[in-house]
């Protein structure tokens, strides 16, 4: 059975009422969604919501998904806004934070791993990824991380390939540089 | 140079620009010093595509989105009936304070309340009600939807024009203060019912 009718099958099954099958379709796709918006937020605290903040939306729109595009595009697509979303909420609030600091260190100790070694270079790459803007970080992510296609990655986004590989070059080279300057420093 | 090194390890290359490339790898030492810091940069990012993760936060993830779910539907009940109490609050104290019955304008009422008139109005108007005893504290999100879709039916928008527009109507009270948004409230709950 290919992925698609898989997905297809579990959607119906939801939709005659078999709630096991949505916690299904979370558990198949529970970890893309959280690393797409960990390496948005740039951290485990922050990608945890914006994971059930996902999870969410799909339960409320799912009934009205038609398969125009795969379910993993339609999921991807949701993630990116509520991570872009979420992002913004953060600026406004880190912005007025009476007690930022605090909130800053939680958010650092907080992790996907026990592993230590594996942590700080987690860490260093969160920290880099957040120096590029946004739209670039989305794109790098797709591509590099998640390794899709141009094609698929324009599907989500809705930009043109060609302006996609420029952002990507852009931000794959901005991420070499400062993975360099922090290897100096 | 860059951009030649990127468009190779993007698979972007022809054929006889990849043949190309990798004879100038051999001869050139800059290109390939230059290629190394790109590739030792890739191996450390192939690194964290598999790194080792706590699978106890994995396990979790479904409990607690059901549990949130749970919730969820439990804080629409009481804000919905929140929303009705303190409408039928307004109307009340509108016939109450009124010497004039019809003749006064609501805008008139309650354009000098402060916060503490609002939960005075709304207190009195729960006090008769005996059926709601918990309060439950309703998320961010929650007022977000409700206050989004209050605006979405006045300005006739779609859902989906709300994801990369200017304003993000789904996302309100990260964007607007407080007052903004009771103001906000306000005006829709006047314009929709008065």
């Amino acid at each position: 059975m290919s992925i698609a009718e898989e997905d297809l099958n579990l959607i119906e099954a939801f939709k005659n009422g078999d709630e096991t099958s949505f916690n299904r379709l979370i558990l198949k796709y529970q970890q893309k969604i959280y690393w797409l918006a960990h390496r948005m937020t740039g951290n485990h605290f922050d990608a945890d919501e914006v994971v059930q903040e996902v999870l969410m939306v799909m339960y409320k729109k799912i009934r009205g998904f038609e398969f125009r595009s795969s379910l993993y595009t339609w999921i991807y697509k949701i993630t990116l806004t509520r991570s872009i979303n979420f992002i913004n909420r953060r600026k406004v609030r880190e912005n007025f934070s009476i007690d930022e600091n605090s909130l800053i260190n939680l958010k650092s100790e907080d992790s996907i791993t026990d592993n230590i070694e594996a942590k700080e270079k987690l860490n260093k790459l969160d920290k880099v990824l957040q120096l590029l803007p946004v739209k670039q970080r989305e794109i790098f992510v797709l591509r590099n991380f998640n390794e899709m296609s141009y094609k698929e990655i324009s599907d989500i986004t809705g930009k043109s390939v060609g302006g996609l590989k420029a952002n990507y070059f852009h931000a794959y080279k901005r991420i070499v540089e400062l993975m360099e300057e922090g290897n100096d420093g | 140079m860059d951009e030649r090194i990127l468009r190779y390890l993007d698979g972007g290359l022809t054929e006889d620009e990849k043949i190309l490339f990798e004879k100038e790898l051999n001869t050139s030492p800059e290109l390939k010093k230059k290629y190394e810091k790109y590739t030792s940069v890739q191996s450390k990012l192939d690194e964290l595509k598999n790194i080792e993760v706590d699978k106890t936060y994995f396990n979790g993830i479904v409990p607690e989105f059901r549990n949130r779910l749970k919730v969820r539907k439990k804080t629409r009940k009481i804000f919905s009936l929140s929303f009705v109490n303190s409408l039928a609050a307004i109307i009340v104290l509108y016939f109450i304070l009124s010497p004039n019955g019809n003749n006064m304008n609501l805008n008139e009422v309650v354009k000098n309340w402060t916060e503490i008139d609002f939960n005075n109005a709304i207190e009195y108007v729960d006090q008769q009600n005996s059926g709601f005893d918990n309060v439950v504290y309703y998320s961010t999100t929650e007022i977000d939807s409700v206050i989004s879709s209050m605006l979405t039916d006045e300005l006739n928008l779609s859902n989906n024009s709300t994801v990369y527009n200017a304003i993000d109507y789904h996302n309100l009270s990260a964007q607007t203060n407080s007052k903004d948004i009771k103001d906000l409230y306000k005006e829709i709950l006047n314009k929709k019912y008065f």
